[in-house]
């Protein structure tokens, strides 16, 4: 009773109070701060301008708060209306961030760089890809989108590739707990005799992580930044700390809802001119070779004028006989092909917090239709963080994410309109089965062709690749404080999680008898660590001693059980097999035990040294090289504090550098030779000399970085600069080093090599304009400039990237003197003036040697961010860059070869000159070269210039200049919100890859990856081009 | 801290060790897949010897293709087949059975065999051992190759012994020593008949005279029950890769060449190499080398598809026929090898051979209206049986058209190889871009580029 009459009494009473909250270095307004009236969960958040407005009894006070300015208390009064304003706190303009192993620090005295990204950051644009939020927004950071299909893989490398053979990717650590970022999309292929198997891209580890729960992303660049990571430090971390109610006065609702819209980025101009065939022939009858070019799948057939011919979908009389049809052009059926893709997000989140506990509980639901007809992405995410004081010095926290996502179908059809004839109409084929198919069998398709390709929408509706995957990252931890100054962490975490990959596949080209895999991937890593830390001043300096250990724990284990041939039509079930099974199954484990330690030491807060040792002890190396030890040294000195020249054009100025020792061990089992398994004969199992040259004496690899920078704040603030200069080697690399075969192995573990990138990474932020009036504009600029180097393979005269089913035979391989990632191949024959060669027939001649005809790394890239703020409404747009380095671009080339892209109408009714010389030896051997002079016809010309085995006609310069987002939001203005009881509501309109503002590349998307996130870039394949979405986002705070 | 490493790194997937004859099935089957399907035994061999013309797809009939058609065999034969035969040669010798021993050199003799009749010099004696430190191997001339793998043969048929074999493992023959016993003979003959009348083969005739003189120490075939062949089973991955490869492609039509010479001889085995064309009518060949409009024009269902027996998914992949061993017999007599006997028998003996592996009987003229004539039109005789024979045994065809010229091919009007049938398949990229020194130094041996264009040793 007594409570309900406060409660009434207070109701009585309340009033309207509006106010604006200002800074005091600039009197502007300050968006987004807290005001709360103590002791109630009655509070607000400021609009674009600093007002906010809310109900408060008289004589309440009111908390005002804001990240960078020092709290106020403020007594209420009498007062309605009031204006307050706030001091920066000088103590937090040095930023405090988390640093490795989660331990946080204040940014000043870090001797490297690292950066951070705040959560609303990540969503702004809404990418499903929490890897696609880093995008031009980090120097350093290079982040490949493999394709457009749901739930697609994408790569992210930070300062080059450092290593030759593994994967380059950075680590990604969740609240403290490594989690697993692999993709395992290669299908295994041991025993699987189909090889009619496109790549299906299951998506990457890190993918699954929501941006809605994210809190800050922490990326560390290298060595430096990652020593006490030890041996997986190498390519850097990704640390990702997710939202908590810490800090959260009572409680708070969010609720967010997003819908975006894609259509593909780019597509081919193809030529409408002519159709299938080949000579300007074509008549259909059974689009497998039977009538008249109707098994080539090319067009250099009839010009497209309306004539009639037998096609695929002409009628057929009672005698079997097609009736003649137009042959017209339908110039949008690949673009009409694509649909709309719709992706809805919700997330609804509580968080609430008081003196001893917090919690935060979120919900997602993501669901991405994809451009093609029948693929999508499903995402569910429960997250739910929590923390407890137990006692005065005993605090215990615990976070969980449940993920569930996967696919009904993931595919993104390679080639599939570059082999094609350019008369089909797409939307004919619709109806991809011939009506009056027995169900209870397997259905026969409709379409234009029958030799190479199924019915598009047949594949897409009759032959799916389903993924269903559950993953669990969660870990608890206990933090005791005997003492003020000393801190003991205990945590144990678990990433886990089981893939179940279902692919059911009808009868078509290339399949006789229809399939069905189920390949399920169960991954776990399990870490354990603690760590011990002691914070204490003495007189000028100051010590921090981190002392801690890890265990760390891998699993790995796929069962893949390939039905490759169906007895019964449609039913899909392993036991129904007609053939021998293919079979593939394996577990790994991996044990990895370490003890590491830090020193850091301030003098007088403007000398900073920071010494690190860690130790690992890894299962994989062979007795004797199992234990391995990595230090680094980094120091740094604020020379504005510590000489006392501050001032207000330059109130900050800190130079740093450092130097760090990290490495690498290698995959379970690499040291001892075993027998490999094989389809087995009849009943007999059997076994084959394995291919691969197993090593007992691996060492681990080692990497040395140095780093040195310089950080300044300028014009009292209002530009900040960070430049980075860094050097980096990797020796020892453990190699899976092709060998020549004639050895009777295919492959060779061995430790050689050495890799070097050096680079400069340039970071400014400014706010040009900050008026008074609310109108503010904020510029960030990246700029990240990697050279490498492979330096030596260990006597390797070069190691081949790209195993396996090449794509034309080109090889991606390192090759000392070289940077990483050079493109090797066949090239056109030249003479020495450099005109390219023609044979006496006026055939383009290609080399009968290979050579080094392009590189997958770029010079240097980078990112512009602007903001603009008036008031309510925020503008920001992101351009990211990308200079250099080269792309072997498949479906160019082969849309050149097959006539359906748009410049190969050159020639068709009068043949082509190839330009160049034909060369003449002569009697004495000479050579003399004249002009060609030989005319060919266009279908012979583009089939020979576009040579299908000339590697160089396929590579392209793949800098681009992309507009990679923008976002209009609309901040509701607080007053018509307070009676909502509502804190905040934000609109947004969101777009991501808006525009391709500079390409050399034609037809194509230059970011893209065919072989997924692995280390194989710079290939495209004529899948799915990434999306241009655009969306609308509404953001609900309670 | 390393407690439990040696157990946790312990391979629990893959066998450390093995009986020996697990090693068999696999090698044996990727084998004689490479040589009866693959790029040699569906095309190269069949195409270029003109027993089979393509319908669709005919660039590899006018010698243009991608680098997979040279780099698959040359992949497989080397780290699938040879590789695990050489561990079974290990393995036979460190656990004293001798058999095993045997059987790992004539199946690894063989493929070199293959090998070097198919891309000319290759690495031989330092190939395959890579485990023990050798990744570079050097390329020996193609005869030293030849040389050696008679020598090798020879040791392998005197190796052989009374030990057990396990049946299961051995999918050739069943365990049945006295078969490797005649496959080792009858192959070593084979590799002779190339080297005889070479100088710089002078022991070519001794040891032939050595074997054909000593039946009871070196045996040969000596029926169709002798025949190397692989007994496909029913279901994939283990049945005929013909039968594998019709499941999806219908790419292939009989030569017109071939139904032209066997029409001519009024030659039963035209109906069970061919099928009569569908839309009816008579056995229709098609010419080699059309381009893809040509050839799609002759129709589909208007030309000779390849003989049902040929498809089946259990017709056996042969690797060496008792026919062919009366073939080099014949030959052999003809060059005044004596122990080879009469050249006219052993001629007549292989035809009889040929038509009963297909389940025929010899027509009642056959024999006269072919008798063998004598001086050179025999030998063209001979070699022209044998290529109507050799059908199923495309590489030996292609081999033996290379080494003689005979049958008399027409060469496809529209092609990539400067008017020649290609002599040789170039070696693979692979080799070009790791083994790259040892690589150049053997086409400088053979004197010439990488091309198909450069004649063979025993073509020479």
């Amino acid at each position: 009773i007594w409570i309900l009459a406060i409660s009434a009494g207070w109701a009585q009473t309340a009033r309207q109070i509006t106010g604006k909250i200002l800074s005091k270095t600039d009197g502007a307004g300050l968006p987004g701060a807290n005001v709360l009236v103590k002791g109630t969960s009655v509070g607000a958040v400021t609009d674009a301008e600093g007002g906010f407005s809310l109900s408060a009894a008289p004589n309440s006070t009111l908390t005002v708060s804001f990240i960078g300015f020092i709290s106020q208390e403020l007594p209420l009064g009498n007062q309605t209306q009031l204006t307050i304003t706030l001091v920066e706190d000088a103590s937090q303009l040095g930023e405090v961030v988390v640093t490795a192993l989660g331990i946080a620090r204040d940014k000043k005295a870090l001797g490297y760089n690292i950066q951070e990204l705040k959560g609303a950051e990540l969503t702004q644009a809404r990418p499903t890809n929490l890897i696609n939020a880093l995008s031009g927004k980090i120097a350093g950071v290079q982040v490949t989108n493999s394709n457009g299909q749901p739930g697609a893989s994408s790569r992210i490398m930070i300062r080059g590739a450092n290593s030759i053979g593994s994967n380059n990717q950075p680590m990604f650590v969740v609240d403290g707990i490594p989690i697993i970022n692999s993709s395992n999309n290669t299908a295994p292929s041991s025993s699987a005799t189909n090889t009619n198997n496109t790549t299906v891209d299951y998506g990457n580890g890190a993918a699954a992580i929501n941006p809605d729960d994210v809190e800050t992303i922490t990326v560390l660049k290298g060595a430096n930044a990652a020593a006490l990571y030890g041996s997986r430090a190498a390519n850097g971390v990704i640390l990702i700390t997710t939202k908590s109610g810490k800090g959260q006065k009572g409680l708070g609702v969010s609720i967010n809802s997003n819908v975006t819209f894609d259509r593909p980025f780019r597509l081919p101009e193809y030529q409408n001119e002519y159709g299938q065939g080949s000579k300007g022939l074509f008549s259909y009858v059974d689009g497998k070779g039977g009538g008249v070019g109707d098994g080539v799948d090319e067009s250099w057939g009839p010009r497209l004028d309306g004539r009639l011919l037998p096609q695929y979908n002409s009628p057929v009389g009672a005698d079997g006989v097609r009736t003649a049809t137009p042959w017209i052009a339908h110039p949008d059926n690949v673009k009409d092909f694509h649909e709309t893709g719709v992706t809805t997000t919700n997330n609804i989140a509580i968080a609430g917090g008081g003196d001893k506990a917090d919690f935060r509980l979120s919900f997602t639901n993501l669901y991405q239709k994809g451009m093609y007809p029948n693929t999508n992405y499903k995402r569910n995410t429960v997250a739910f963080n929590a923390g407890y004081q137990l006692s005065k010095n005993l605090t215990a926290r615990a976070s969980i994410n449940y993920i569930r996502d996967g696919s009904d179908n993931r595919q993104n059809l390679p080639l599939y309109w570059t082999w094609f004839g350019r008369q089909v109409d797409l939307n004919d084929l619709k109806q991809f089965e011939q009506p009056g198919t027995d169900p209870s069998q397997w259905p026969v398709q409709r379409n234009w062709n029958t030799n190479y390709w199924n019915n598009p929408y047949y594949v897409l509706n009759r032959q799916t690749y389903a993924n269903d995957k559950d993953r669990i990252i969660g870990n608890v931890q206990l933090i005791y404080k005997p003492l003020e100054w000393l801190s003991i962490m205990g945590r144990t975490g678990t990433d886990y999680g089981i893939d179940r990959r279902t692919t059911k596949r009808a009868r078509g080209v290339g399949l006789p008898n229809g399939e069905f895999f189920e390949d399920n991937v169960f991954t776990r890593e399990s870490n354990t660590d603690f760590l011990a830390t002691a914070d204490k001043a003495f007189g000028d300096i100051r010590a921090t001693i981190n002392v801690g250990g890890n265990r760390r724990s891998e699993y790995f284990q796929r069962d893949y059980l390939g039905a490759p041939e169906l007895r019964i039509p449609n039913l899909y079930n392993i036991s129904n097999s007609a053939v021998g099974l293919n079979v593939y199954n394996r577990n790994t484990q991996k044990v990895v035990n370490s003890l590491y330690g830090s020193a850091g030491f301030s003098f007088r807060d403007y000398v900073f040294l920071d010494l690190t040792a860690r130790n690992d002890w890894s299962s994989t190396l062979p007795v004797g090289n199992r234990s391995y030890f990595y230090p680094s040294v980094s120091g740094s000195a604020v020379l504005t504090d510590m000489l006392g020249f501050q001032s207000n054009t330059l109130p900050y100025l800190k130079i740093r550098a450092g130097w760090a020792q990290v490495g690498n061990d290698t995959d379970p089992y690499a040291i001892q030779q075993v027998y490999q398994a094989e389809s087995p004969w009849g009943t007999t199992p059997t076994f084959s000399e394995n291919n691969l040259i197993y090593n007992s004496a691996l060492k681990p690899e080692i990497t040395r970085a140095i780093e040195a920078g310089v950080e300044a704040r300028l014009f009292g603030n209002r530009l900040n600069a960070e430049v980075t200069y860094y050097d980096k080697s990797t020796s020892n690399q453990i190699l899976r080093a092709n060998v020549p075969v004639s050895s009777g192995y295919a492959t060779s573990i061995i430790n050689a090599g050495e890799i070097r990138n050096s680079g400069w990474e340039v970071e400014l932020t400014g706010s040009p304009v900050k008026s008074a009036g609310g109108f503010r504009w904020d510029v960030t600029v990246n700029y990240a400039r990697n050279r490498s180097e492979v330096v030596d393979l260990g006597g390797l005269t070069n190691y081949q990237i790209n195993t396996g089913a090449l794509l034309r035979n080109v090889i991606l391989e390192a090759r000392p003197g070289s940077p990483y990632g050079n493109f090797y191949g066949t090239y056109y024959a030249r003479d020495p003036q450099g005109n390219y060669l023609f044979d006496k027939s006026g055939i383009s001649v290609v080399s009968s040697d290979r050579k080094v005809i392009g590189n997958i790394m770029p010079k240097w890239t980078g990112g512009l961010q602007n903001t603009i703020s008036y008031k309510a409404f925020t503008l920001s747009t992101l351009i990211d860059v990308r200079v250099g380095g080269q792309l072997f671009a498949h479906s160019i080339n082969i849309g050149r070869y097959t006539g359906v892209l748009k410049e190969t109408l050159e020639g068709r009714e009068t043949g082509i000159v190839g330009n160049g010389t034909v060369e003449t030896v002569n009697a004495d051997g000479t050579k003399t070269y004249a002009p060609n002079t030989t005319n060919i016809s266009a279908e012979t010309y583009f089939h020979t210039f576009y040579n299908r085995n000339n590697n160089e006609a396929y590579m392209f310069d793949a800098d681009y200049v992309k507009w990679r987002e923008a976002r209009l939001s609309f901040t509701l203005p607080s007053k018509l919100l307070a009676r909502a009881k509502i804190r905040s509501v934000v609109f947004s309109v969101v777009g991501r890859n808006l525009a391709l503002l500079y390409s050399k590349v034609p037809h194509i998307d230059p970011e893209t990856s065919f072989y997924g996130d692995g280390n194989v870039q710079g290939f495209e394949n004529g899948n799915l081009p990434s999306a241009r979405s655009i969306g609308f986002n509404l953001g609900f705070n309670f | 801290c390393e407690k439990d490493f040696d157990t946790i790194n312990a391979n629990p997937n893959d066998p450390v060790s093995l009986p020996a004859e697990l090693l068999l099935p696999h090698a044996i089957r990727i084998t004689a897949n490479s040589v009866v399907g693959g790029s040699l035994g569906l095309d190269v061999g069949p195409l270029w010897s003109q027993h089979l013309a393509r319908i669709q797809y005919t660039e590899i009939d006018q010698f243009n293709f991608t680098t997979d058609t040279q780099d698959t065999p040359w992949l497989n034969l080397y780290i699938e087949a040879n590789a695990s035969y050489q561990k079974l040669i290990e393995l036979g010798k460190s656990s004293g059975n001798e058999n095993y021993q045997a059987i790992g050199i004539i199946m690894r003799s063989y493929v070199f065999s293959q090998l070097t009749d198919v891309y000319g010099d290759i690495p031989y004696k330092e190939a395959l051992l890579g485990t023990q430190g050798t990744v570079y191997p050097k390329y020996d001339a193609q005869k030293d190759v030849y040389a050696g793998l008679v020598a090798e043969l020879k040791g392998a048929s005197e190796l052989i012994n009374t030990k057990a074999v396990n049946a299961d493992g051995d999918i050739l023959f069943k365990g049945d020593m006295s078969k490797w016993k005649k496959f080792a003979n009858s192959l070593s003959l084979r590799l002779l008949n190339r080297m005889l009348g070479k100088a710089d083969s002078p022991n070519a005739k001794t040891e032939m005279e050595r074997i054909l003189s000593d039946p009871a120490k070196y045996p040969v075939m000596a029926s169709n029950a002798d025949n190397v062949q692989l007994m496909y089973l029913a279901a994939a991955p283990n049945n005929n890769p013909l039968n594998q490869n019709r499941k999806t492609r219908d790419d292939h039509r009989v030569s017109k060449t071939l139904v032209d010479k066997l029409k001519s001889l009024n030659d039963p085995r035209l109906a069970v190499y061919a099928k009569k064309a569908e839309s009816g009518g008579d056995y229709v060949g098609v010419p080699n080398g059309l381009g893809n409009v040509d050839a799609g024009n002759l129709g589909l269902a208007r030309t000779s598809k390849i003989g049902d027996y040929f498809v089946a998914a259990t017709t056996p992949g042969v690797l060496m026929s008792f026919a062919e061993l009366n073939f080099i017999k014949a030959e052999a007599a003809l060059k005044g090898v004596t122990a080879a006997g009469d050249a006219a028998k052993a001629y007549e003996e292989g035809i009889k051979a040929s038509m009963t592996q297909f389940g025929l009987t010899v027509p009642a003229d056959y024999l006269t209206v072919n008798k063998l004539a004598t001086g050179d039109a025999a030998r063209t005789q001979v070699l022209e049986q044998k290529w109507l024979a050799l059908f199923g045994q495309e590489i030996e065809a292609w081999t033996e058209y290379r080494r003689t010229g005979i049958p008399a091919l027409k060469v496809p009007t529209q092609n990539y190889n400067a008017g020649m049938i290609p002599t040789r398949l170039p070696y693979p990229s692979s080799e070009e871009n790791l083994n790259g020194p040892n690589f150049k130094a053997a086409l400088a041996a053979m004197g010439g580029a990488n091309t198909m264009q450069t004649k063979l040793w025993w073509a020479k």
